[in-house]
């Protein structure tokens, strides 16, 4: 709850940000260039020779049934756990890197506290709810 | 290390009022005190968090009290994107009676059926969070997370009876209608935030006085007031309304028609009044089509309903077009440099909301009191219910002649400010406001007195007993009755609570 | 150009950047020949007694890794009848990128960085979680069971384990004050114990808590045993990669050799000191920093493949039952103790 004024930067700050990044973006790309040239190579060397067999869906040797759709809901469970507690550990983040006493202090001790233990007590709900157990 | 712990909170702690916003952090430690104790108490026993939530709440008002006999001024904390003045003060002690009525109409219905309760208060503690924060919310993010912490939970209630598919529509319906009203403001906020380079309201109402930036300013305004038109399920943004209040459990209905509307009222008042007052040509053909169509479409909807609920839901959207009347003769009187309507029309929605917060929670009451014997909603089984239950009958009649605008009951003191903001804001645009709305009163008198004689007049549809009416529903009834009346009565009670607000609204503005 | 950067004595930014992506991309594979090497066929063989990988060429089986190679090489590449072939493909790429990208940050001396970015480690803990969606994408568009049941049994580990992984490395981030890799390095270098400086001060020390979490965390999210579910052999073949022959196959394997060194690496960097050798600074650290950075590495995959080697694979509901009941609160409980440490001294 603070209000947002965008602070001017110095050009060659934002240009080192943006390097630094883009830098990142070339990863992406050398990233596919690698495995585009192995393949690429791989596809020089290796041998093609469809039989139909070879295609089948492998399941241990058995010829494949049935299709793949059901899944346990359960899944789905873990997921939306996972989305509320990973974006809360993101809330935490900016608190540790001013943690200490010529930063946020105790004030900011407290507020982290707060919020972790709010987050505790969901926790605790769900355990008591059985939803972290395998039922 | 004692003494580095004081100066460290000497040193580092951003000036906050902590007496300030003692209230929300009651709220904040009761709703998760309700649902760790609701973890360690047997199932049987947990209408038990039904009391503490209501504590909690009794509690966060005495707070209020307190603040309010502080006479401290405005508290302006985190740059004056959070200020607690006599305006937020007034309004979070609304809340927090909307909330504890809500508790009392809610404690049998939700002990009787097979529901979570613990959760139940817990959603509902939240949700009143949200609006005490949305009281004292002075810039757009605040008044954002405001409006989401109000809205996620009703969401969660309005599905509460979770095996009846209309309950699951109503849920369904309202939380869609949510994001979609959330993006419209969102999209809005962040045009603002582009062309004012703040999210500060007092900045913004700088910004926005200056010139330039006309067309951009108009799309973020036209879409802000958008998204508030969802939440306040304004003409033609209301379609969601009546499933959602007819599917949802009957005090979830009355929580969301009274609290959650006042919540997008609240947040509303606080955008146009505090922030977009100097373009107020860009909005008042905005709100004046708004509350017209609100007031004349909800009501002849209305007139065809054979169920209660729905009814009252058709009636709450044209109460809703009442209450934007203030908002559209503000953005009137301002083009037209009357600036000194600003005080009236502020003071007209704070007074209009408190009033219909206690006739429609009062007569929402009735409804489930009513239902508890016949277990519907339908109008006709209305008939005869003075001949049964003739104190309830009373009461009801009482609130339905309130939501008519007769006096002496508080309704009429309602609308009286509303005409009032409306005849003050003159030009054609003021006095066709002031004529639709009075034909609307009238053609309201004829669905709310309809019932009213059923009730007295008709035969009762089946033989059946008197209505059972446990303690704190009659309470509630009660509580409201009494404020209804004394209101009608002496309208002075919230005409001083409008005053301060108007004042302290002022100071805000510096109009 | 200008000279922003302090890495520039080739020239070019442009330059640099690109000589350091030629590097990386030759040290990911390389990296994880290393471990592949090192742990899975030799010591996995001392320690499991299995003869087969030491047999090959005569020393020791050195031969094992080539003859692994010619054979992925002349693998026929199989796109399975019933999958969804663009996805299919992607989607070892995916997992290769997630593992491309957290090298990134990853510092070996005050100079030899690719980028020192203000979050590090929360840009690496970020893009190791890419890898769920190129799981995810290979158990779906395999059109198999075991592979789609082994991707979400991956995705259902990651996601659990991603929590206590990232709550662990805040207790680091409080320590130094900073998310970058490079200053959390500094922070440990130039920090002693009670005074004595000769060691630096290894975070492991103050957070050993959050180093075992964090090793216990990072074993999971590379689906090593004990916590391999999503390929568990004996039930699912080889889960999400069932279907795959291959370089594409290949490319599963180096993203997980690859991904484990990285975490090796994140692990020796967060905890252990990374390139730091106190009192050693300038251009002697950019020398001698790779090498105790590798060591340093090598200490800590020998403990990863040590338990990987060691314990018997976990149940699916006791590998979430630790991660949400054990993992996660003590995680919290590490960062509120942390938090009040700091603030207090």
């Amino acid at each position: 709850m603070t209000t947002f004024h965008a602070p001017p930067l110095a050009a060659s700050v934002m240009t080192e940000y943006y390097r630094q990044y883009l830098a990142v973006a070339v990863f992406v790309g050398a990233a596919l260039v690698m495995v585009g040239a192995m393949l690429g190579v791989g596809a020089l060397l290796r041998p093609k020779r469809p039989q139909p067999e070879k295609y089948i869906t492998y399941e241990s040797g058995s010829d494949p049934f049935g299709t793949f759709g059901q899944q346990n809901v359960r899944y789905y469970v873990y997921a939306l756990l996972f989305v509320i507690f990973d974006v809360e550990t993101v809330f935490v983040f900016p608190w540790a890197v001013n943690a200490d006493h010529s930063g946020l202090g105790w004030f900011g001790f407290g507020e982290i506290a707060v919020f972790v233990l709010i987050l505790v007590a969901g926790l605790g709900y769900l355990w008591r709810k059985g939803l972290l157990s395998w039922a | 290390m004692i003494l580095g712990v004081a100066a460290s909170l000497v040193a580092h702690n951003p000036r906050i009022d902590w007496f300030g916003i003692a209230p929300e952090g009651t709220l904040v430690a009761t709703a998760v005190a309700v649902l760790l104790l609701d973890l360690v108490m047997p199932r049987r026993d947990s209408w038990q968090t039904s009391r503490l939530a209501s504590v909690g709440v009794l509690v966060s008002l005495g707070f209020v009290v307190a603040l309010y006999e502080r006479h401290g001024g405005t508290t302006p904390m985190f740059g004056g994107a959070y200020v607690v003045d006599n305006y937020a003060i007034a309004l979070k002690g609304f809340f927090l009676v909307v909330a504890y009525v809500t508790i009392l109409l809610a404690v049998d219905y939700i002990g009787e059926g097979d529901y979570y309760q613990g959760e139940f208060y817990f959603l509902l503690l939240t949700s009143v969070l949200g609006m005490t924060v949305m009281t004292s919310a002075r810039d757009l993010i605040t008044i954002f997370v405001a409006l989401e912490t109000i809205s996620i939970p009703t969401y969660v209630l309005a599905g509460y009876r979770k095996h009846d598919r209309r309950s699951n529509e109503a849920a369904l319906k309202y939380y869609l209608i949510g994001a979609i009203s959330s993006a419209f403001m969102l999209y809005g906020m962040s045009l603002i935030y582009g062309v004012t380079n703040s999210t500060l309201l007092s900045d913004i109402s700088d910004k926005v006085g200056q010139t330039g930036h006309g067309k951009v300013l108009a799309v973020a305004i036209f879409l802000s007031l958008i998204g508030f038109a969802f939440k306040v399920s304004a003409v033609p943004f209301h379609w969601w309304a009546p499933d959602t209040y007819e599917g949802a459990p009957t005090p979830v209905t009355a929580f969301l028609s009274v609290a959650s509307k006042a919540g997008g009222f609240v947040a509303m008042l606080n955008i146009i009044f505090f922030g977009f007052s100097n373009r107020s040509n860009v909005w008042w053909v905005v709100a004046w089509l708004l509350a017209i169509l609100s007031m004349t479409l909800g009501n002849l909807t209305a007139l065809r309903q054979t169920n209660i609920v729905r009814m009252l839901a058709y009636s709450s959207i044209a109460q809703g077009g009442f209450m934007l009347v203030p908002f559209a003769a503000y953005g009137i009187a301002r083009d037209h440099g009357h600036l000194s309507v600003a005080q009236t029309s502020f003071q007209a929605v704070v007074i209009y909301l408190l009033i219909y917060g206690a006739m429609n929670l009062g007569a929402f009451g009735c409804v489930i009191a009513v239902a508890r014997r016949t277990r519907s909603a339908d109008i006709e089984g209305y008939g005869g219910l003075f001949t049964t239950s003739p104190a309830l009958t009373v009461c009801l009649s009482m609130f339905l002649a309130s939501l008519t605008g007769i006096p002496p009951l508080a309704g009429w003191f309602a609308k009286f400010v509303m005409f009032r903001s409306a005849i003050d804001a003159g030009g054609w645009a003021g006095t066709s406001l002031a004529i639709v709305a009075g034909v609307n009163s009238v053609i309201a008198a004829y669905y709310y007195l309809n019932v009213v004689r059923t009730m007295w007049f008709k035969a009762p549809a089946t033989e059946a007993g008197p209505v059972q009416v446990p303690s704190a529903l009659g309470f509630s009834i009660a509580l409201c009755t009494v404020l209804v009346l004394a209101i009608g009565v002496y309208p002075q009670l919230v005409g001083h609570i409008g005053d301060l607000a108007a004042k302290a609204a002022s100071v805000a503005t510096g109009s | 150009m200008s000279h922003a950067l302090a890495f520039d004595i080739w020239g070019g930014w442009a330059t640099t950047l690109a000589i350091k992506t030629v590097i990386v991309m030759a040290l990911i594979p390389l990296a994880a020949l290393i471990l592949g090497y090192t742990f899975l066929l030799k010591m996995m063989s001392h320690m499991q007694s299995r003869l087969g990988p030491m047999d090959p060429g005569g020393f020791h089986g050195w031969f094992q890794l080539v003859g692994d190679g010619i054979k992925f090489i002349q693998k026929e590449d199989i796109v399975p009848a019933g999958a969804d072939a663009r996805v299919f493909k992607m989607a070892p790429a995916v997992v290769v990128l997630s593992t491309f990208l957290m090298f990134v940050v990853l510092p070996a001396g005050p100079r030899i960085k690719v980028v020192n970015l203000d979050v590090g480690i929360f840009y690496a803990l970020a893009v190791s979680s890419l890898s769920v969606i190129g799981v995810l994408m290979a158990g779906w568009a395999s059109s198999n069971k075991y592979a789609l049941l082994g991707a979400l049994r991956a995705a259902a580990q990651l996601i659990a384990y991603e929590l206590p992984l990232v709550l662990a490395v805040v207790g680091v981030v409080v320590q130094a004050g900073t998310m970058s890799l490079q200053g959390i390095v500094v922070a440990q270098q130039t920090h002693g114990i009670f005074g004595w400086t000769g060691l630096g001060s290894p975070f492991i020390l103050t957070q050993f808590v959050g180093f075992a979490l964090f090793m216990v965390a990072a074993q999971a999210e590379l689906t090593q045993p004990p916590f391999d579910m999503p390929v568990a052999e004996s039930e699912l073949v080889a889960g999400y990669m069932v279907e795959y022959t291959g370089f594409r196959f290949l490319f599963f394997f180096i993203g997980e050799f690859g991904t484990a060194f990285v975490y090796a690496g994140l692990a020796a960097t967060l905890f252990l000191g990374g390139w730091s050798i106190p009192h050693v600074t300038g251009g002697a650290a950019d020398v001698l920093g790779p090498i105790v950075l590798f060591v340093k590495i090598m200490i800590v995959a020998f403990l990863m493949f040590w338990a990987r080697f060691t314990y018997p694979r976990l149940r699916e509901d006791q590998l979430q039952a630790l991660a949400w009941k054990w993992l996660i609160p003590i995680a919290l409980i590490n960062i509120l103790v942390t938090g009040a440490l700091k603030v207090a001294f």
